[in-house]
């Protein structure tokens, strides 16, 4: 009985676990093959170059390079600020007296409802009169301001779990508040804002409906706006697809195979937030 | 520190400012803006507009086209939700261990999250257009060729394959985090009273899985409720609008085809939606779950 359990077990974990991966398969060796022979034979993984890969590095209607640029420094900057202002908030949420830090959770945590599209017809206006529209800057502040939740919602866990005694001792000391922060509680929280900055990366990198509406469009693509403009041209053009899609995937594929464990964790943190 | 605090308001101005204000400016007022300008009849660019009130929603109520993508966001939220919550707790429930063997399983599950919606969106379209690779597979084992993207059925079918293919990995972490606050004690009392692991699942795993069962079908509700990408790329809203969401509406009205504030109806009616789902199921499933205990 147990041993047909685990056979059972096993069987309908590989069988998934071929289905779950066929359509990466498909995709990795798509990249290296010839569009008729993905078509022809989409399963063997021969014969393999590098040509598609080599076109999609040079095409007229995508330049990935600069694709790659514009993504980096946004979503570098953006996660970069957001650690700063939200491990701040964060920490007043979870170290401040009385009602008003609950208060000012939740009303952030109303945020977390409201879905891009909802709010990004008037954010178009927002950004135009602080002169940002179709900007990197505006970007990366409206970025902030929508991560924020999410953000200091995580740390403010963390927050609560570091004792308040260290805190206190560098108070008697004659440190002021901010000192206090930045000395003290933020090397203390550095685990929760690595977990953090792997989960707001993977978010900003992968971000599609924001930068296609707030940059506009020819103002500089993210990978994910570009290859979509790309893709259209080029739609029957498997190998190239796929080529594109590796690439513009590459960067957050070795993070994960890098830090797996770290990357499940970071979602299941965020999943809380519910 | 919370001596320290309050003895300095400056301190609490400069923690709380920059967070705020960004939240405050890109979040909350737009959300009211939204909602102010569904009240208009702006264009988006013209120097003024008119207060219409509430004719935009009487528009929306006898628009046919907005109708439709509330169907068929609903179709694609509840169907995905229910999908992902099987094969989310099935998952789970074979990868509750900590051997290799399972961690490599649940890392080749996880996988696909990682990558954007686009990207995948791209991958399936790819594979399932009609001259592609599904049905080059399909027709190697003597399966006629089906045109997924051209029928209205199989192409909201193909976005919610891609949604489960996407999200069944996230699911499971959700359910596994459940699962490890079950004390192994109990299925093991279930074992020795002779129940088998059907029956241990049925009477000692499902019913205190019940909380996070709540949790987690708001959460991926609300998720699915804001489907876009998806649709973007997959299908492009087609066959003929077909497979249009309220979300994809928002955007087409609101940006392409300059009705502003008609966008903005539509994306207050989303709003709603998510605001109702996430009050209604949250007071249901939480009832249900005294019920069971």
């Amino acid at each position: 009985m147990r041993r047909w359990g685990t056979f059972a077990r096993h069987a309908v974990l590989l069988s998934a676990g071929l289905l779950f991966t066929l359509p990466l398969y498909i995709a990795l060796i798509g990249a290296f093959k010839p569009t008729d022979q993905i078509v022809g034979s989409p399963l063997r993984p021969s014969p393999l170059s590098l040509d598609a890969i080599r076109k999609a590095l040079d095409q007229p209607t995508f330049d990935i390079a600069a694709a790659y640029r514009t993504s980096i420094l946004i979503t570098v900057t953006a996660v970069a600020l957001l650690l700063i202002v939200s491990s701040m908030i964060a920490y007043w949420i979870g170290r401040a007296p009385g009602r008003w830090p609950r208060r000012l959770e939740l009303f952030l945590l109303l945020g977390l409802m409201v879905p891009p599209q909802v709010i990004l017809l008037p954010v178009l206006h927002v950004l135009d009169w602080l002169g940002l529209l179709f900007t990197y800057p505006g970007l990366i502040v409206y970025d902030v301001g929508v991560y924020i939740p999410l953000a200091a919602f995580i740390l403010s866990r963390f927050v609560a779990a570091i004792p308040p005694e260290l805190e206190e001792a560098a108070g008697v000391d004659g440190a002021g508040p901010l000192r206090v922060f930045f000395r003290i509680s933020l090397p203390l929280l550095r685990p929760a804002l690595i977990t953090l900055a792997v989960l707001l990366t993977i978010f900003i990198w992968n971000d599609f409906v924001n930068p296609l509406i707030l940059l506009g469009s020819g103002r500089g693509e993210t990978v994910t706006t570009g290859i979509y403009r790309s893709i259209g041209t080029y739609s029957t053009d498997y190998s190239s697809v796929f080529a594109n899609i590796l690439l513009v995937s590459a960067p957050m594929i070795v993070l994960y195979l890098l830090m797996q464990r770290r990357v499940i964790g970071a979602f299941a943190a965020g999943a809380v937030k519910g | 520190m919370r001596l320290t605090l309050r003895k300095a308001p400056g301190a609490v101005l400069l923690l709380t400012a920059p967070a705020l204000l960004a939240y405050v400016g890109f979040v909350f007022i737009p959300v009211l803006l939204t909602i102010f300008y569904s009240l208009t009849d702006w264009d988006g660019f013209s120097p003024s507009y008119d207060f219409t009130w509430l004719e935009n929603y009487r528009t929306a109520l006898d628009d046919e086209v907005f109708r439709h993508a509330l169907w068929v966001t609903l179709e694609i939220a509840a169907s995905a939700t229910v999908l992902l919550t099987i094969a989310g707790i099935g998952l789970a429930v074979l990868l509750n261990r900590r051997d290799r063997i399972t961690r490599a399983y649940q890392a080749i599950f996880f996988l696909p999250i990682i990558l954007s919606p686009i990207v995948s969106g791209f991958l399936f379209q790819t594979v399932f257009t009609y001259d592609g690779i599904g049905n080059s597979l399909l027709g190697s084992v003597g399966i006629a060729p089906v045109d997924f993207l051209g029928d209205a059925h199989w192409a909201l079918a193909t976005i919610v394959v891609v949604t489960v293919w996407q999200t069944a990995g996230f699911t499971m972490v959700l359910y596994l985090a459940a699962l490890q606050t079950i004390p192994r004690e109990l299925n093991e009392a279930a074992a020795l009273d002779g129940a088998g692991p059907f029956r241990t699942f049925r009477h000692v795993t499902l019913p205190l899985l019940a909380p996070a069962l709540t949790v987690n079908t708001v959460l991926l509700l609300i998720f699915f409720m804001r489907i876009y990408e998806y649709v973007v790329v997959v299908t492009g809203g087609g066959p003929a609008g077909q497979t249009q969401t309220l979300a994809y509406r928002v955007v087409q009205e609101g940006v392409n085809d300059n009705r502003f504030a008609y966008g903005c109806t539509l994306a207050v009616v989303l709003l709603v939606l998510i605001a109702i789902l996430a009050l209604a199921i949250g007071r249901l499933l939480s009832l249900r779950e005294r019920r069971v205990a």
